[in-house]
C-alpha cells in the first residue's frame, strides 16, 4: 500500500474537480429495477424539469396520478416534480487498501473522480455528499462543499467495501443518485452490494477503477504476489497462459457486474486509472451517459 | 580425537554463507503487489525459483546443501583419526646406564622417568607401549603393555647397572620394531647428541649435573705373600672434593683402614695398599654422594686353580728352561701325578686315549678334564735361526702379550705341525693348536723350537708364552676365569664335565637356573655385588663392580624434553584417514536433497 500525504490527495481532488467543471450529471437512462419495482417514464423533458415517479400511497393527491404509466403497468404511480425531488448525489468511495495499490494511479483516479462527480453534481444544482467505506461507511467530512475543503480521503481499510457496508451502512438520501467508485475486487455476488445501493435510489452508477496492473498485468516469471488488502502472499510462475487466464477471470467478473447492474438499471463502467489521470479526460463518462457537457 | 591434515581447506567454509545467500536469492521471487489475489488463486505454482513450498521444506533443503558443503570442506581438509580399536604404538628406549640411579632410589632420573612414563604415556590411554633397555647393547624388556600398572610392573625390571648406554643402537632397534608407524620415546639422564629434528621421536632427560667421586679402577693380586691392592679414585667435578676411604676385609672381626683423600678437580688418584694374604673378600668404600653405586668395590682373590704340570723333555737344559718358567708363574704345581698339562718332546700317542668317545646326541661335549693336555715339542735334526717376520694369530689367547720382533727362533722345516697355526714364519708353523674332532679329547699344542739357537728365553716373551700356555690350560679347569669383573662385562666360567645345570645368584640376590649349553660358559653380569655360581658340588664367587670413569661422570646430566609427536607428518602416518566418511555423508546429503526437490516438483505439477 502506498503512503499518500494529505496534501497529495488534496491535489488529486482538485485535479478531478477541475476536470469535472465542464460537466453536469446526466439523467438516468433506465428505470431502477430494484426491489421497489419503480418505473419512470421516458421523455422527461427539459433537464430543469426533472420528474420522478413513485408508487401511489393512500392520501396522495389523485390529480398527480400518472394515468399513462397506469395504462402501461396497471399500477398507480404519482408524478413528482422538481421541487419535490430535492436531487442529490451520494458518492460512495471505496477506501480499502486495494484502491491505493502501490505503483498505480488508482488512489489518484478514485479521488479525482469523486471530486469530478461532486462538481458535476454541483453544476447540475444537485447537492452531494461523499461516503468513505473504511470499516464502515462514514460521511467524508465537509464533503458537501467543494473538494478543496474536504477531509482528504484515505485508502487504508483492511475491510473490503461489502464488509464496510455491513458494519455501517451509508445513510443515502432517498431517491438520490448514487455513484459507486471502487475496483470491485471482492468475491461476493454483485447483487449483495447493488441491493442496498439501488434501494430508493434515483439512479446508480458503478464506476470500476482499475490500475493498469489490475487490468493488464505485464509481469512474468517467478513472482511473489502480495494482496494489498490482506497482505497475503503467493509465489507463482506467471507465463502467457497464466496472464491469459487472469484476464479471462477479470473479464468474467466485469461481465457479472455488468449483468447485475443491467438487471437493476444501474450503469456500469470501467476506467483504467493511469489512462484517466494522464490527461483527466472524462469524455468516456459522457459516452456512458453518466455526465453531460455543461 | 580427529585431526586435520590440511586445515587450510576449511577456508572453503566461507562459501557457506554465499551458498545460503544464493539459495535464498535464487528462491526469492520478485515481489509484486496486486489489488487482490482473487483472480490468481487457481494458477499453477512456480516450478523453479518461485516455488510455493511448505515452509518446512525450504529451510530443510538449504540445511541439506549447507551440510553437504560442510562435509566436502571437511573432506578436503584431510581429517584423520585413530580408530576406536587402534592405539598408537610407542617404543620407549630406556637408558640402562648406572648414572640413571644418581640421587637415590626416589629422586633418581630412573624413578622420575618411571613416574612420567606411567602418568603421561600409559595414563593417557592412547598408546601401546614397548620398552627397549639400552645398555652397551639394546634388548627388549617384556612385551607390549598399555596400562599404568603394567608399565610400573615392567619398569621394575629396568635396573640401570650398565657401564654405558648406546642410545643410538636402542633407537635403531626401536625404528625397526615400529616399521615406520608409531612413536619413539628416548629416556635418559642426558640430552641427545644433537638437537632433535622434527619427526616421530621425543627425548625426555631427567638428569642433573652433580659432583661425584668414584672408583674407576681396582685390582688385587698376590705379591710376595701378600695381597696388593690397587685402587684408582676420580674426582668427577669442577671443584675440589674430599672423601673418606675405608678398605678392609669383609667378614667378622675384620678391621678396616681409613684415610681421607683430597682430590683436585678432575684428578685421578691411585691408592696402593698391601693386605695380608687371605681368601677373604676385600671391600673398599668411599663416603657416600649422589651416586652410591660406584662408591664401593669388592675384590675377590683369585681362586687357587693351580695347573698340575708334568715336564717330560729329553733334553735336560730345555726341560730346566720349561720347569723354571712354569714354576715362576705361581700358577702351577709340578707333579707327575694326575697332571693337567704335560710338556713333552715325545711323539704323539696313538691310538686315541682310551675312554674318549664321541658325545651322545643331545649332550654337551666337555673337555676331558681328567685327561692331560699336551704341549708337544717337535724335535728336528736340522734347525736354523729364524729372525722374522713372525706371524701371530692375535685372536688366539696364546698370542696375548707376545712381541717377537728382534728375537731369534730356532726351528727346522722338515716336520709337519698339525693343527691351527698360532705363530708362524712364512709357510713354516712354529706353534699350532690341535683341536680334536671329539671335544672330549684333550687339546694339544705343537711347537718347534730349538732353544739352543733361540733367544726367546732371553726375552719377556718366554715367561709370557708360558703364562699363556698355563692360562690356556687353567681356563679349562672348573672355576671362574676372572674373579673380579665390571658390571655389564661378560664373565666366563669352566664347569665340571658332569654338570648339566648351574645356579646363578646375582649381586642383587636373584636366583637363576641356567642349563649348561657350552663349557666354558659365559654369562652377563649386571647388578654390582657378589655373584655366586653353583655347579654341582662346586661353588664359585665373582665380584661385580661398577667402575667406569665416563659413566660415573654426572656433569653431563640434563633435564629437558625435546621433540614433538604432533608433527604433521607423524599424524599423517599414524592417524587413519576418514575422508571417505565425509565424502559418503556429503553424497548421502546430496541424494536426499535431490529426492526432496523431485518430490516437491511432482507435488507442484498440475
Amino acid at each position: 500500500m502506498a503512503v499518500q500525504t494529505a496534501g497529495q490527495i488534496r491535489t488529486w481532488l482538485l485535479e478531478g474537480e477541475a476536470a469535472g467543471l465542464r460537466y453536469r450529471m446526466a439523467a438516468p437512462r433506465q428505470v431502477m429495477q430494484g426491489l421497489t419495482g419503480q418505473q419512470t417514464g421516458r421523455g422527461v423533458g427539459s433537464s430543469v424539469d426533472f420528474r420522478d415517479f413513485r408508487q401511489y400511497q393512500p392520501g396522495d393527491d389523485l390529480r398527480r396520478i400518472d394515468w399513462s404509466v397506469y395504462g402501461r403497468s396497471d399500477r398507480l404511480h404519482v408524478r413528482l416534480y422538481r421541487d419535490e425531488l430535492s436531487p442529490h448525489v451520494d458518492i460512495l468511495l471505496d477506501g480499502s487498501r486495494s484502491m491505493d495499490l502501490e505503483a498505480s494511479s488508482k488512489a489518484r483516479a478514485a479521488s479525482g473522480l469523486t471530486a469530478a462527480m461532486a462538481i458535476a453534481a454541483r453544476n447540475s444544482k444537485f447537492s452531494h455528499r461523499v461516503w468513505m467505506a473504511r470499516e464502515g461507511c462514514r460521511e467524508l467530512a465537509d464533503s458537501t462543499r467543494l473538494a478543496g475543503a474536504w477531509e482528504p480521503p484515505a485508502f487504508d481499510s483492511a475491510a473490503n467495501l461489502p464488509d464496510s457496508m455491513r458494519r455501517l451502512s451509508p445513510r443515502f438520501r432517498p431517491r438520490s443518485l448514487r455513484v459507486l467508485i471502487s475496483d470491485l475486487l471482492w468475491m461476493e455476488e454483485p447483487a449483495a452490494l447493488l441491493r442496498p445501493l439501488t434501494h430508493q435510489a434515483a439512479g446508480v452508477m458503478v464506476i470500476q477503477v482499475l490500475g493498469k496492473v489490475d487490468a493488464d498485468p505485464d509481469f512474468r516469471g517467478s513472482v511473489r504476489l502480495i494482496d494489498s488488502e490482506s497482505q497475503g502472499m503467493q509465489d507463482l510462475f506467471i507465463d502467457a497462459a497464466a496472464l491469459r487466464k487472469y484476464k479471462e477471470s477479470v473479464r468474467r467478473h466485469q461481465d457479472e457486474w455488468q449483468a447485475a447492474c443491467a438487471r437493476t438499471g444501474a450503469i456500469f463502467t470501467t476506467v483504467i486509472a493511469e489512462e484517466m489521470t494522464e490527461g483527466w479526460d472524462l469524455s468516456w463518462l459522457v459516452k456512458e451517459r453518466i455526465l453531460e457537457p455543461d | 580425537m580427529p585431526i586435520l591434515a590440511y586445515p587450510l581447506a576449511l577456508l572453503a567454509m566461507t562459501a557457506l554463507p554465499a551458498a545460503a545467500a544464493i539459495y535464498l536469492f535464487r528462491n526469492r521471487s520478485r515481489r509484486q503487489p496486486v489489488s487482490s489475489l482473487m483472480f490468481w488463486m487457481d494458477h499453477k505454482v512456480a516450478r523453479e525459483g518461485g516455488r510455493k513450498m511448505d515452509k518446512i521444506h525450504t529451510p530443510l533443503l538449504l540445511l541439506l546443501e549447507i551440510l553437504a558443503l560442510l562435509m566436502l570442506a571437511l573432506a578436503a581438509s584431510g581429517p584423520r583419526a585413530l580408530l576406536w580399536r587402534d592405539k598408537l604404538p610407542v617404543v620407549v628406549v630406556l637408558d640402562d646406564s648406572w648414572s640413571m640411579q644418581a640421587g637415590g632410589e626416589k629422586a633418581s632420573p630412573r624413578q622420575e622417568a618411571i613416574d612420567a612414563i606411567a602418568d603421561e604415556l600409559a595414563g593417557s590411554g592412547r598408546y601401546r607401549i614397548r620398552f627397549i633397555v639400552a645398555g652397551r647393547q639394546p634388548r627388549l624388556l617384556g612385551s607390549e603393555v598399555e596400562t599404568a600398572g603394567q608399565v610400573q610392573e615392567l619398569l621394575s625390571q629396568w635396573e640401570c647397572f650398565s657401564p654405558g648406554a648406546d642410545m643410538n643402537k636402542g633407537l635403531a632397534l626401536a625404528g625397526e620394531l615400529l616399521a615406520g608407524r608409531g612413536r619413539i620415546l628416548a629416556v635418559s639422564d642426558q640430552k641427545p647428541d644433537r638437537k632433535l629434528e622434527k619427526g616421530q621421536m621425543q627425548w625426555w632427560a631427567f638428569g642433573r649435573p652433580a659432583p661425584n667421586v668414584a672408583f674407576v679402577s681396582a685390582a688385587m693380586h698376590e705379591h710376595d705373600g701378600k695381597q696388593r691392592l690397587l685402587l684408582e679414585v676420580a674426582n668427577l667435578w669442577k671443584e675440589r672434593q674430599s672423601r673418606e676411604l675405608k678398605v678392609g676385609f669383609t667378614g667378622p672381626g675384620a678391621n678396616a683402614q681409613s684415610m681421607t683423600l683430597e682430590l683436585e678437580p678432575d684428578e685421578r688418584k691411585q691408592v696402593v695398599l698391601e693386605l695380608p694374604k687371605s681368601q677373604e673378600m676385600v671391600e673398599a668404600r668411599l663416603a657416600g654422594d649422589k651416586l652410591e653405586l660406584d662408591d664401593r668395590v669388592l675384590l675377590l682373590p683369585e681362586e687357587p686353580r693351580l695347573v698340575r704340570v708334568s715336564v717330560s723333555i729329553s733334553d735336560a737344559a730345555t726341560a730346566r728352561q720349561w720347569t723354571q718358567a712354569i714354576a715362576a708363574t705361581g700358577r702351577a704345581v709340578m707333579t707327575q701325578e694326575k697332571p693337567d698339562l704335560i710338556v713333552t718332546d715325545a711323539a704323539p700317542a696313538t691310538p686315541p686315549v682310551p675312554g674318549a668317545e664321541a658325545p651322545a646326541a643331545g649332550t654337551v661335549a666337555t673337555p676331558a678334564m681328567s685327561q692331560p693336555w699336551v704341549v708337544r715339542l717337535i724335535s728336528e735334526p736340522m734347525t736354523q735361526p729364524y729372525l722374522g717376520p713372525f706371524i701371530l694369530n692375535r685372536a688366539h689367547s696364546l698370542s696375548q702379550g707376545l712381541e717377537l720382533q728382534g728375537l731369534t727362533w730356532g726351528a727346522g722345516k722338515t716336520a709337519t705341525l698339525e693343527g691351527n697355526p698360532i705363530i708362524a714364519i712364512g709357510q713354516t708353523f712354529l706353534l699350532t693348536e690341535l683341536e680334536p674332532a671329539n671335544p672330549a679329547n684333550p687339546r694339544e699344542l705343537q711347537m718347534r723350537m730349538d732353544m739352543k739357537i733361540s733367544t726367546i728365553q732371553d726375552t719377556p716373551n718366554w715367561p709370557i708364552l708360558v703364562w699363556n700356555i698355563l692360562d690356556w690350560r687353567r681356563n679349562a679347569l672348573p672355576g671362574v676365569h676372572q674373579p673380579n669383573v665390571i658390571t655389564g662385562q661378560v664373565a666366563m666360567a669352566s664347569l665340571p664335565p658332569d654338570v648339566k645345570n648351574i645356579q646363578l645368584v646375582d649381586g642383587a640376590g636373584r636366583l637363576r637356573q641356567i642349563q649348561v649349553t657350552a663349557n666354558p660358559m659365559s654369562f652377563e653380569t649386571s647388578a654390582p655385588g657378589i655373584m655366586r655360581l653353583e655347579a654341582g658340588e662346586q661353588t664359585h664367587r665373582l665380584a661385580i663392580n661398577a667402575m667406569d670413569g665416563q659413566e660415573s661422570d654426572l656433569r653431563a646430566g640434563a633435564t629437558e624434553r625435546q621433540g614433538d609427536w604432533n608433527e604433521q607428518d607423524d599424524l599423517l602416518r599414524d592417524f587413519q584417514s576418514i575422508t571417505w566418511t565425509m565424502g559418503l555423508l556429503a553424497a548421502a546429503l546430496l541424494i536426499g536433497h535431490l529426492a526432496m526437490v523431485n518430490r516437491s516438483s511432482r507435488a507442484a505439477a498440475p
